[in-house]
C-alpha cells in the first residue's frame, strides 16, 4: 500500500524550508534573536525590539495574507484598533501595558473576524476591496477621537518594564515571540487549510461540505486578535499611536513582508527584516535611513515575488495532520458488507431526478447504490450543468432525491448529506489543504489508500488524481465525476469501481466509449439512451 | 438644485468616470485595479504643484503632463507587475505594494498642502449650479459613456475583452496581450487624473485619501456586478450620494463610514451572485 506524500517538502528547497519550521529549530532561532537584541550595544535593544514588534505584525497580518491567500487591506487597521485598545487606553485608565494586551487582543479579532467573514463571502478580489473600505472607514473614526492628543497622536503607555531598555527589549521581545509562534501554529491549523480553500474556490469549499464564510471568519478573527497584539506592542514600544499611520503605505509593508516572509515561525522575521530592517539597521544612513521603508522594500519585495512566481521564500509548513476515524461511513450508515453485495438490480434507488433541468431538457434518472451510470452528450447539452445540480452548486427546482427524500438546497449541505464530486478542470488549490479540509469533515484513510494504490504515485501527486482520491476518501453516496480526462480510461474505470464498490451511487460525465464501458447504464443528453455496460 | 443634490452629482460623476476606465482595466487583466487610488492623487498634485503661482505653467500644459504622470504611473504596473506575478492573490499584492509605494513617493515628494483647486474647465454656472458641478457632469458622464463605447464597440475594446478572456487568443492574433493590458491600464491612470481634478474642488485630494479614492474608483466599477462601464455609471452616482450623506450625517468621518457600509452591503448582500459574475479566477 502506498503512504500518501506530505505535500511541500518534495525538493531540496521545501527540505531546507521544513527543517527550518520545525517547532525546535525555529523556537531556538527565535529565542537567539531575542536574546542577541536583548544583549546587544545600545541602541540595539530599542532598536532590536521594534524590529521584533513588527515581526509580531507581520506574522499575524501573515495567517490571512501568506497562508489563506486572504488579501486582507484592513490588516493596518486592525492593528491600529489594536494599539489604541491596547495601549492608549491603559494610558487613559492608568492600567499597566501587559493589562491592556488582551484588549488589543479582543478588539482586532473583533475586527478581523468581520474582515474574514466578509472576505468569506465576497472571494478574494472583492473581499479586498471590502477589507480595505472598512479599513478606511476605520481609520477615519480613530483619526476623529480626542483621547489625549487628539488627531495628532495620542499617549501610549510606556514600555512595560522599569528595568532600562535591555529589560523593556526582552519583555518585548518575549511577546512578540509569543504572537510569531501563535501565528505560526495558527498557518498550521486544518482550519487555515479550509480557509485556504475557500478562499480560493468557495463552489470546492462548499462541495467539501464547508462554509467559507465561517471558515475565513475564523481564521481571520485569530489573525486579527494577534495584529491587535502587534499594534499594542508596537505602540508600547513607539510610545505613541498615530491614528493616520495605520494606512495604505502600512498595509503595503504588511502584505508584502507577509508575502515574502511566509506564514511559518520565521518567515515574518525575513519579511520584516526585508521591509524595516535598513532604516532600523541604519538609521543614519542618507538615503536608506531616511526614505520612506516602500521605497526600498516596495520594489524589493516586488522582485523577490516576481522571482519566486508569488511564492513566499519559506514555504508555510505543512496544515498538521488530522487522524480522522471512520466518521464518515459511521454518520451515513454505511457498512462494508453491505455495501459491497449492493448491486444495481436489487439496492434502492439514492439518487433520483424528476425533471431535473438541463440545456437539453428535463432529466429524469434514478441511480442505485453501487451503480455507475455514465452520462454522455454533446457540448452544450448540459452534462456539467446536471452534475452541478445534482451537487447543489446550481439550483435544481426540487427535483432531486436523496436516499428517498428531497435533497437539501445548496452544495454545503448536499456534500454533508454525503454528495461528493469532481471538477473537470482540477481546482487551482493547494492538494493538501484540499486533504485537509476534505478530512475534517470526516474522511476515511483507508479507502484514501486503497484510492492512491490503485491510481499509483505518479498520479496520487497530480491535482486530477487528488481529487479523485478525496471523493473515494469521503466514502460518498452519491459520487459525480465531471469529465476525468486528465486520467487514462482504465484508471477511471477501476476508480468507479471502488467507488461503486464502497456503495456509492457513481454519475460520471466522460465522452470516452473505454470509460462508458465500465458504466451500468449510459444515459445520453441530446440524443437517446443507450444501454451499455 | 440643492448643493447636497448638486455636490453628489459631481462627485458621482468623477468617480463613474474612473470606476468605467476601472472596469476596462477588469476586463483586460480580471484584477482590480488597487493602485488607482495613489496615481489619481499623484496626478492631481502635479496639476495643482503646476498651476501654481510657484511655478506657474499654463492650465492646459499642466493638465496634459498630469494626465501624463497617471497614464505612465499606472500602464508602468502592467510589465512591473501584472506580467511578471501570477493572477490571484499576487497579483493583488503586488498592486497594493506598488500603490503603497507611489503613496510613499508622493508624500515624500510632493509636500503641498491639501488647497482648493480651481475647476478644471471654465465653465459657466447653468440655473445657479456651481461650474465645478457642471464641469464635472459634462465631463465626467461622456468619459464614462466613451469607456462604455470604447469597450463595446471598437476593435482595441475587443481586443481588450479577448485578452482579460483567454491571452493566447490574441497571441495567435499576433497581438500582445503585456501592450494591451498596459494600454488598458494607462487610460484608467489617465481617467483617473481626469476626475480626480473633476473632484478636487469638491474634496480634498491628497495622499491621506489615496486609499479612500481607491475604494470609490475600484467600487464603482464593482459594486453593481460585472456589467461594464455602463455599471461603474451608476455605481459611481450611488457613491458620490452616499459620500455626500455621509458627510452631511457625519463631517469628520461619515462619508468613509457610509461609502463603506454601502461597499460592504451591497457586496456581501450579492456575495453569491458577485463571486459567480466575477469569474473563477477571481
Amino acid at each position: 500500500m502506498s503512504r500518501l506524500r506530505r505535500p511541500g517538502t518534495g525538493g531540496p528547497a521545501g527540505r531546507t524550508a521544513g527543517c527550518l519550521e520545525r517547532p525546535s529549530v525555529a523556537a531556538a532561532v527565535l529565542a537567539s534573536v531575542v536574546l542577541l537584541v536583548t544583549l546587544g550595544p545600545d541602541p540595539v535593544p530599542v532598536a532590536g525590539a521594534r524590529l521584533l514588534a513588527l515581526a509580531a505584525l507581520v506574522a499575524a497580518a501573515g495567517v490571512t495574507v501568506a497562508r489563506v491567500r486572504a488579501v486582507d487591506l484592513g490588516a493596518a487597521a486592525v492593528a491600529g484598533v489594536g494599539a489604541l485598545t491596547g495601549a492608549v487606553l491603559p494610558a487613559v485608565a492608568g492600567w499597566p501595558a501587559l493589562l491592556g494586551l488582551p484588549l488589543g487582543v479582543v478588539s482586532g479579532a473583533v475586527l478581523g473576524t468581520l474582515h474574514g467573514a466578509v472576505i468569506g463571502r465576497t472571494g478574494r478580489q472583492l473581499g479586498a476591496l471590502a477589507t480595505l473600505a472598512i479599513g478606511v472607514a476605520v481609520v477615519q473614526v480613530l483619526g476623529t477621537l480626542d483621547v489625549i492628543g487628539g488627531v495628532g497622536g495620542f499617549h501610549a503607555v510606556g514600555l512595560a518594564t522599569r528595568g532600562g531598555d535591555r529589560s523593556d527589549a526582552l519583555a518585548v521581545g518575549i511577546v512578540a515571540l509569543v504572537v510569531i509562534v501563535a501565528a505560526g501554529a495558527a498557518a498550521r491549523r486544518p482550519r487555515a487549510a479550509a480557509a485556504a480553500v475557500a478562499t480560493a474556490d468557495p463552489a470546492l469549499a462548499a462541495s467539501l461540505g464547508r462554509s467559507p464564510v465561517v471558515d475565513v471568519a475564523v481564521v481571520g478573527g485569530i489573525g486579527g486578535g494577534l495584529l491587535g497584539a502587534g499594534g499594542a506592542l508596537l505602540a508600547v514600544v513607539d510610545g505613541s499611536v498615530v491614528p493616520g499611520a495605520y494606512g495604505l503605505q502600512l498595509v503595503a509593508a504588511l502584505v508584502v513582508g507577509a508575502s515574502v516572509g511566509g506564514a511559518g515561525w520565521l518567515g515574518p522575521l525575513v519579511g520584516a527584516a526585508l521591509v524595516w530592517g535598513p532604516t532600523t539597521l541604519f538609521p543614519l544612513a542618507p538615503l536608506v535611513g531616511s526614505a520612506p521603508v516602500l521605497l526600498t522594500a516596495g520594489p524589493l519585495g516586488l522582485g523577490l515575488l516576481a522571482w519566486r512566481r508569488g511564492r513566499s521564500l519559506l514555504p508555510p509548513a505543512p496544515a498538521a495532520s488530522l487522524t480522522p476515524g471512520n466518521d464518515a461511513r459511521r454518520r451515513r450508515g454505511v457498512d462494508d458488507g453491505t455495501a459491497m453485495e449492493a448491486s444495481s438490480g436489487t439496492s434502492p434507488p439514492v439518487l433520483r431526478l424528476r425533471g431535473t433541468p438541463t440545456p437539453s431538457g428535463p432529466v429524469d434518472l434514478t441511480v442505485a447504490r453501487g451503480e455507475i451510470v455514465a452520462v454522455t452528450g454533446p457540448n452544450g447539452s448540459g452534462k456539467s450543468t446536471l452534475l452541478a445540480r445534482i451537487g447543489g452548486q446550481l439550483p435544481d427546482d426540487g427535483t432531486v432525491d436523496l436516499d428517498g427524500r428531497a435533497a437539501p438546497r445548496g452544495a454545503r449541505r448536499r456534500a454533508r448529506a454525503g454528495v461528493a464530486r469532481s471538477w473537470q478542470r482540477p481546482p487551482e488549490v493547494a492538494v493538501a489543504d484540499i486533504r485537509v479540509t476534505a478530512r475534517l469533515g470526516g474522511g476515511d484513510l483507508d479507502a484514501e489508500a486503497a484510492a492512491a494504490d490503485l491510481l499509483g504515485p505518479t498520479v496520487t501527486t497530480t491535482p486530477a488524481g487528488a481529487q479523485l482520491i478525496r471523493v473515494v476518501g469521503s466514502r460518498p453516496l452519491v459520487a459525480l465525476l465531471d469529465e476525468p480526462t486528465d486520467l487514462p480510461p482504465d484508471l477511471v474505470g477501476r476508480l468507479v469501481r471502488l467507488l461503486a464498490a464502497g456503495g456509492a451511487a457513481v454519475v460520471l460525465v466522460d465522452h470516452r466509449p473505454e470509460v462508458a464501458a465500465y458504466a451500468d447504464h449510459v444515459e445520453r443528453l441530446g440524443g437517446d439512451e443507450e444501454v451499455g455496460g | 438644485m440643492s448643493p447636497a443634490i448638486a455636490a453628489a452629482l459631481a462627485l458621482g460623476s468623477a468617480y463613474a468616470a474612473v470606476g468605467a476606465a476601472v472596469a476596462i482595466v477588469a476586463a483586460a487583466t480580471r484584477t482590480l485595479h488597487l493602485a488607482v487610488g495613489p496615481i489619481l492623487v499623484a496626478g492631481v498634485l502635479v496639476h495643482l504643484v503646476l498651476v501654481s503661482p510657484a511655478v506657474g505653467v499654463a492650465a492646459p500644459v499642466a493638465l496634459l503632463i498630469a494626465i501624463g504622470v497617471g497614464v505612465l504611473l499606472s500602464a508602468v504596473l502592467g510589465p512591473v507587475v501584472l506580467d511578471r506575478l501570477p493572477t490571484g492573490a499576487p497579483a493583488l499584492i503586488g498592486l497594493v505594494v506598488a500603490a503603497g509605494v507611489i503613496d510613499a513617493v508622493v508624500a515624500r515628494t510632493i509636500t503641498a498642502r491639501p488647497v482648493v483647486a480651481d475647476v478644471l474647465v471654465p465653465t459657466p454656472a447653468i440655473a445657479d449650479v456651481d461650474p465645478a458641478v457642471v464641469a464635472a457632469l459634462l465631463i465626467g458622464v461622456p468619459l464614462a459613456l466613451g469607456c462604455s463605447v470604447l469597450l463595446a464597440r471598437t476593435r482595441w475594446g475587443r481586443l481588450v475583452r479577448i485578452v482579460g478572456g483567454e491571452p493566447d487568443a490574441a497571441v495567435a492574433l499576433g497581438r500582445s496581450p503585456g501592450v494591451v493590458r498596459a494600454s488598458a491600464l494607462g487610460l484608467a491612470g489617465g481617467a483617473a487624473v481626469i476626475a480626480g481634478l473633476l473632484a478636487a474642488p469638491l474634496v480634498t485630494v491628497s495622499t491621506a485619501q489615496a486609499g479612500g479614492l481607491t475604494v470609490r474608483a475600484v467600487a464603482a466599477a464593482a459594486l453593481l456586478g460585472t456589467g461594464g462601464p455602463l455599471t461603474a455609471l451608476v455605481g459611481g452616482f450611488l457613491l458620490g450620494a452616499a459620500e455626500v450623506a455621509g458627510g452631511a450625517w457625519w463631517p469628520a468621518a461619515g462619508a468613509e463610514v457610509v461609502v463603506a457600509g454601502v461597499v460592504v452591503a451591497a457586496l456581501v448582500v450579492r456575495g453569491d451572485q458577485q463571486r459567480r459574475s466575477w469569474g473563477r479566477p477571481w
